[in-house]
């Protein structure tokens, strides 16, 4: 059985429907109206509807992620397993910044959780190991804080840095450990008012 | 309708960007808080709405098997998380010295230490109860995120904290190079906070027998500490009717131990009321899962 799918630019796709129905959005609208009419996606462009239709297509077979299992006994061995990303995933998501935020959002909107969970982890290893100021420059944030704000913030990292440090000293022979700031509840904490959005 | 296309991660929707923070690690949360004003208080200034820690504290360590809505998940996630950082510090300290530890250096860490040691025993207290099944990767565990993680930040390198399990004469002594058992795990959080007995039921510690360290064992050695704790025929006169040893000889057995109990309760008592209330208090201390 063949699933038409439009992107929001007008272009006709046409795909199984075992591979169609990895998207939760679309498994939803087949169960209700059928595959008679194709189905326009209004928030997915053609280069990113080719893009999420390849990845469903190499995962067709791959069981539906079920949300019971999370809570059960066998926990533990999925946040392990969901730890692991496949060669084969690694390549497809390895892609410019802009489309793999299309591509994020278009699993959020089509609901394929093993794709947006995919994205997720890639942008989170983005991240990994990297400064404020690389964060930043990264994603292409501005820094909004005040100055009085961004010393506040400052103060508190090396407060919690010189904790470290004074005892980094008392080593014998010195660590060459790289110290990190936490995300933990301080005084410069308090101290620092953020507007609530 | 063609919805706005926002390929910038400040504009994508709220849910999405919680998934990205919540793929993180810690550190990438903490400093992904201090680039902008949004994400400061997307992490941070959220007050009815705990999804993210709740999330990051679930993606290492079970579910606490004794919460309520009060629960919370952000401090005890970034208490553990301290509670980790401090032990791997010490771990590296310890790699690359060259002479043992002396009495000044290892009183800079005393405070930071026992904080430590007190959150591992808190997720001791709340790690999953054990099963056979499971991955062969987690059997060793028995599929606990908890037991792994203390396991992993205290159990397998309890040889570095050796300086603050012994009493002070033995570390003047310099018998560092003693390699101790895993049972050491145990004593651990027995002398900083007093509580052997709740090991006998948690990790399934009993004086003759150590922590076990392989699949088999754990869960039958703690099969048998449960049983010992549970039967009754236990709790006699002579063990002060508790299946832990009585406060004298836990007192006896560490200099640590017994400063403890200086400050909190006599030590010549034997009634089951006085017992009572001496473990509650040493409950009490180290409550706060």
């Amino acid at each position: 059985m063949i699933v038409s799918l439009v992107s929001s630019d007008g272009k006709l796709y046409q795909v199984d429907e075992a591979v169609a129905r990895r998207s939760g959005v679309i498994y939803t609208v087949l169960e209700d109206i059928g595959n008679q009419k194709p189905i326009p996606l209004l928030n997915v462009p053609s280069h990113v509807l080719k893009q999420v239709i390849e990845y469903c297509e190499y995962h067709r077979t791959d069981p539906l992620p079920q949300d019971a299992e999370w809570s059960g006994p066998a926990r533990a061995e999925l946040v392990r397993r969901k730890a692991v990303v496949s060669d084969w995933d690694k390549k497809f998501i390895d892609c410019d910044q802009t489309l793999l935020f299309e591509i994020i959002q278009a699993a959020s909107y089509l609901d394929i959780k093993p794709l947006l969970d995919l994205g997720c982890k890639t942008v989170a290893n983005m991240m990994t190991g990297k400064s404020v100021e690389d964060i930043r420059a990264l994603f292409h944030i501005e820094n909004d804080f005040t100055p009085e704000e961004e010393t506040a913030m400052q103060v508190e990292r090396s407060e919690f840095e010189s904790l470290y440090n004074i005892m980094i000293k008392s080593m014998a022979g010195g660590v060459n450990a790289p110290v990190t700031s936490l995300p933990i509840p301080g005084k410069a904490r308090r101290r620092l008012r953020a507007p609530h959005y | 309708m063609v919805l706005q296309r926002s390929t910038h991660l400040l504009r994508l929707p709220t849910e999405v960007s919680e998934r990205i923070i919540v793929a993180s690690e810690y550190r990438e949360v903490a400093r992904l808080s201090q680039t902008c004003r949004y994400l400061y208080s997307l992490i941070y200034q959220r007050e009815d709405d705990d999804h993210i820690w709740r999330s990051l504290f679930l993606n290492t360590f079970d579910e606490p098997r004794k919460h309520n809505e009060s629960y919370d998940w952000k401090l005890q996630y970034t208490r553990r998380i301290k509670a980790a950082h401090v032990l791997r510090l010490v771990r590296e300290r310890y790699e690359s010295m060259e002479e043992p530890w002396d009495n000044t250096a290892k009183k800079v860490w005393d405070d930071e230490l026992i904080e430590a040691f007190q959150a591992c025993a808190a997720t001791l207290r709340s790690a999953r109860p054990g099963t056979t099944g499971g991955d062969m990767e987690f059997q060793e565990f028995s599929g606990s995120l908890n037991l792994l993680w203390v396991n992993q930040n205290a159990g397998a390198h309890i040889t570095y904290f050796w300086p603050w399990l012994l009493p002070s004469e033995k570390i003047a002594g310099h018998e560092l190079e003693r390699i101790p058992d895993t049972s050491w795990l145990a004593s651990v959080f027995m002398t900083q906070i007093g509580a052997r007995w709740r090991l006998m039921h948690l990790a399934g510690v009993r004086q003759e027998l150590s922590i076990p360290n392989t699949t088999d064992t754990f869960v039958a050695t703690r099969l048998a500490a449960r049983a010992y704790v549970y039967d009754l025929r236990n709790y006699r006169p002579d063990t002060d009717y508790g299946p832990w040893h009585t406060v004298e000889r836990l007192a006896s057995s560490s200099s640590g131990e017994s400063q403890h109990l200086e400050g909190t309760a006599p030590l010549q008592r034997k009634s089951w009321k006085s017992i009572g209330s001496t473990c509650t208090q040493y409950s009490q201390s180290s409550s706060g899962i």
